[in-house]
């Protein structure tokens, strides 16, 4: 069966959502900026603003003396939730859609265009629908994915039936609309190659030397010779097992134990693709047709039963089974590689086990405790005391330790932000301390260990320094105290 | 539990009686000698006073101190002692202490790992949870008060996985039941030329298994705890120009 695919091209998509969030600036110039090589240029116009003379690639500071224009700044993110949400959306016409990278939507419609009285009532009931909602939307339907995506943005038609006409169709398009890369177009454009048509007068060898393979692809890929595949956003997971029981189960010691038979088959599914899972995903399903869900997450990949059973079980405690639970699914989220462990020698396996019981205890204090209570201590490569040790996630990759040298001592408590005191010096050298209302003698210093803002770090000409000493007092304590340009004494510390 | 087979003499004797506890108890000599229990040396005048002449370790032993760094700096100086590799963990209720102090007792920064649960139940349950894991060389804690059963189960994770846990705290804090030595650790007054890479602590030991209390003024320098009590107590006085240069570092 032949395919049929929609195109589905949002020409104003950021405009369109600003004028939902506030529907005001339907009647007022409004632009969104993006930054381009250092400047602010303007990205996409509202009609009051076109109407003003304010054109796309304009320099924000020629756009605002055209009218009062109200910038906003392109926030592509938001953009692309905004999209995801429409591909959910779209799954009312078909299960297999796709967002196409490229600010659009593609839908696979084969086979069910006539659910919906013909591909004609089907896209005009698509287009009015998206309008009722906000958005501005046109819509093409070919038998690729290349020509579906050229003839919404590129053509006035808007369907082609039979190959044939898709050909007839394309070929008058410029060479844009076959998703080249930029480079090659510009250079296609310089040797006077402007229409689709010119483009398959050349021949396919000085294509593929000249301009790389990906033009060639695309060309094949847009006239139907070549396959393309999207991933449509309900794509199963690769790793997932699930289990049907006879009778609905209320016992957790049988969950527990279906639960362990799904790990080991998802565990030698991800043996066999030498990877590990980081994410799993178990969902319940109880008689009265409630589902409980529970994930849990790791640091490293994982591959063993016994570590992720462990995961599990604490979670599995907390959850109500109700009158029984009928089916449970386990699905692997994320996955990472996870090269299979060597064979090795008696004396190194133990090593590794401990390694791993190491790991397996990392993950069951993030999960209870949360995975940002776990940190590691990293010496940067910094003098200044607020930079030098970095209390490191566990998830983010382990990072080196720097040297530290040893002759500079800080303290074991730092007062953070540092506390102003009073001192009275003799010359440059502390002699008493006031703290806590009352007056201390300082019988021993040393210093002053003068240690200057960086300057890689600050655009000021003058950089600050702070002169820190040691000192002890007359009851034994010992304080890390600094002086800054001012004159001003500080508190930053206490030492053992 | 030790299997260890009791001398098969009559029990009338009080030393054979003391002997037999002492096993029991973990604290007899003879059990260092056969490698069941592992010690760590702390300074010679204090290992005179402990039971097994030194710090047992796969042991919980509460140290507090004047401010909590105090405690910090002397159980990190016992841990740094420890010949086993292993992480260490550090539990507290928010990052409040700066590592590169550390440095001078011989801890490397690189084995910390530091956990800051915002429940105190989670904090005990964190400790325990470390203690029953091999690697783990020792745990350090800042925990709430807790109870006899939850300091039980402390005591037998560790004998069982051979990690040392040091419960710290400031003075104000309550001890728990069963801990095998109790520490207060207080500066105190050094001679007037140590420099600020010697600390000089007062170290009492208020309660040990098997031992008596004692009370000593050690200075701590390049990794050795020693006597500091023929150290001369400072005069208050102005630093005169001359001895400030010679003082002057960096």
């Amino acid at each position: 069966m032949r395919r049929r695919i929609v195109s589905l091209y949002f020409p104003h998509f950021a405009i369109d959502r600003l004028h939902l969030e506030d529907s005001w600036r339907r009647s007022r110039p409004v632009a969104v900026a993006e930054e381009e090589r250092g400047h602010m240029k303007i990205a996409a116009v509202n009609a009051i603003a076109t109407q003003a003379g304010v054109r796309v690639g304009a320099r924000i500071s020629d756009a605002l003396l055209l009218a009062p224009l109200e910038v906003v700044p392109a926030d592509r993110a938001l953009d692309r939730a905004v999209l995801t949400d429409w591909v959910r959306w779209c799954d009312r016409y078909t299960p297999l859609v796709a967002d196409d990278r490229n600010g659009g939507i593609l839908l696979d419609i084969t086979g069910c265009a006539h659910l919906f009285g013909g591909e004609r009532a089907l896209l005009l009931d698509l287009e009015s629908r998206i309008r009722k909602l906000g958005y501005r939307a046109r819509g093409a339907i070919a038998c690729t994915y290349g020509a579906a995506w050229a003839l919404a943005r590129y053509s006035k038609t808007r369907i082609v039936p039979s190959a044939v006409a898709t050909r007839d169709a394309l070929l008058p398009l410029p060479v844009e609309a076959l998703r080249l890369p930029s480079d090659a177009v510009r250079q296609l454009r310089r040797i006077g190659i402007f229409t689709v048509a010119s483009l398959r007068e050349l021949s396919r060898d000085s294509l593929a030397t000249r301009y790389g393979p990906e033009v060639l692809l695309r060309l094949d890929q847009t006239f139907g010779n070549a396959h393309e595949s999207f991933h449509s956003h309900r794509d199963s997971p690769p790793y997932c097992a699930g289990q049907c029981f006879d009778f609905p189960v209320v016992d957790l010691s049988m969950l527990e134990y279906a639960l362990q038979k799904l790990l080991r088959r998802l565990c030698m599914h991800l043996g066999r693709d030498n990877a590990g899972a980081r994410d799993l995903y178990l969902q319940c399903h109880r008689v009265d047709g409630e589902v409980l869900r529970c994930r849990i997450g790791t640091i490293k990949p994982v591959r063993e039963v016994r570590h992720l059973m462990r995961l599990f079980s604490e979670k599995l405690n907390g959850l109500d089974f109700g009158c029984g639970v009928e089916r449970m699914l386990l699905s692997v989220e994320t996955w990472k590689d996870k090269n299979s462990e060597q064979l090795h020698l008696r004396g190194d396996t133990a090593e590794q086990e401990l390694e791993s019981e190491f790991d397996g205890l990392l993950d069951r204090l993030g999960l209870r405790l949360g995975f940002e209570a776990i940190a590691r201590v990293r010496i940067q490569q910094s003098l200044l005391p607020e930079k030098s040790v970095r209390f490191h996630p566990v998830t983010e990759p382990d990072v080196a330790c720097a040297e530290w040298p040893i002759y500079r001592l800080r303290p074991l408590e730092l007062t953070h932000p540092p506390r102003r005191i009073q001192v009275t010096s003799l010359g440059n050298k502390p002699t008493a301390l006031r703290l806590e209302n009352c007056w201390r003698s300082i019988v021993r210093q040393e210093g002053p260990e003068r240690l200057i803002e960086e300057w890689w770090r600050t655009n000021s000409q003058q950089l600050t320094y702070r002169d820190y000493f040691r000192i002890e007092d007359a009851k034994a304590e010992r304080f890390w105290i600094f002086r800054d340009g001012l004159s001003h004494w500080y508190l930053h510390g206490r030492f053992a | 539990m030790l299997f260890v087979p009791l001398p098969s003499t009559s029990l009338n004797s009080i030393a054979q009686l003391r002997e037999q506890v002492a096993i029991l108890q973990g604290t007899a000599l003879g059990l260092v000698e056969r490698g069941l229990i592992q010690i760590v040396p702390v300074a010679t005048p204090v290992d005179d006073v402990l039971p097994l002449n030194g710090l047992p370790l796969g042991a919980v032993h509460e140290v507090h101190g004047r401010r909590l760094a105090h405690a910090i700096a002397f159980a990190a100086m016992l841990i740094g002692r420890i010949g086993k590799s292993g992480q260490i963990i550090y539990i507290a209720p928010n990052y409040s202490f700066h590592p590169l102090g550390l440095l001078p007792f011989g801890v490397d920064c690189k084995d910390w790992i530091h956990i800051a649960p915002r429940r105190p139940a989670d904090r005990v349950w964190a400790a325990l949870e470390a203690l029953r894991c091999r690697q783990v060389k020792a745990v350090l804690g800042v925990l709430p008060p807790i109870d006899l059963t939850g300091s039980r189960q402390l005591q037998l994770a560790a004998e069982e996985s051979c990690g040392t846990c040091f419960l710290l705290g400031d003075t104000d804090t309550l001890s728990a039941a069963s801990a095998a030595t109790r520490w207060q650790i207080a500066p105190a007054i050094g001679a007037p030329e140590s420099r600020f890479d010697s600390v000089v602590w007062s170290i009492k030991l208020i309660y040990c298994r098997g031992g008596r209390p004692g009370k000593w003024t050690l200075m701590y320098r390049n990794g050795v705890l020693e006597d500091a009590n023929r150290l001369v107590p400072i005069r208050k006085r102005l630093l005169t120009e001359a001895s400030a240069a010679e003082r002057m570092a960096i």
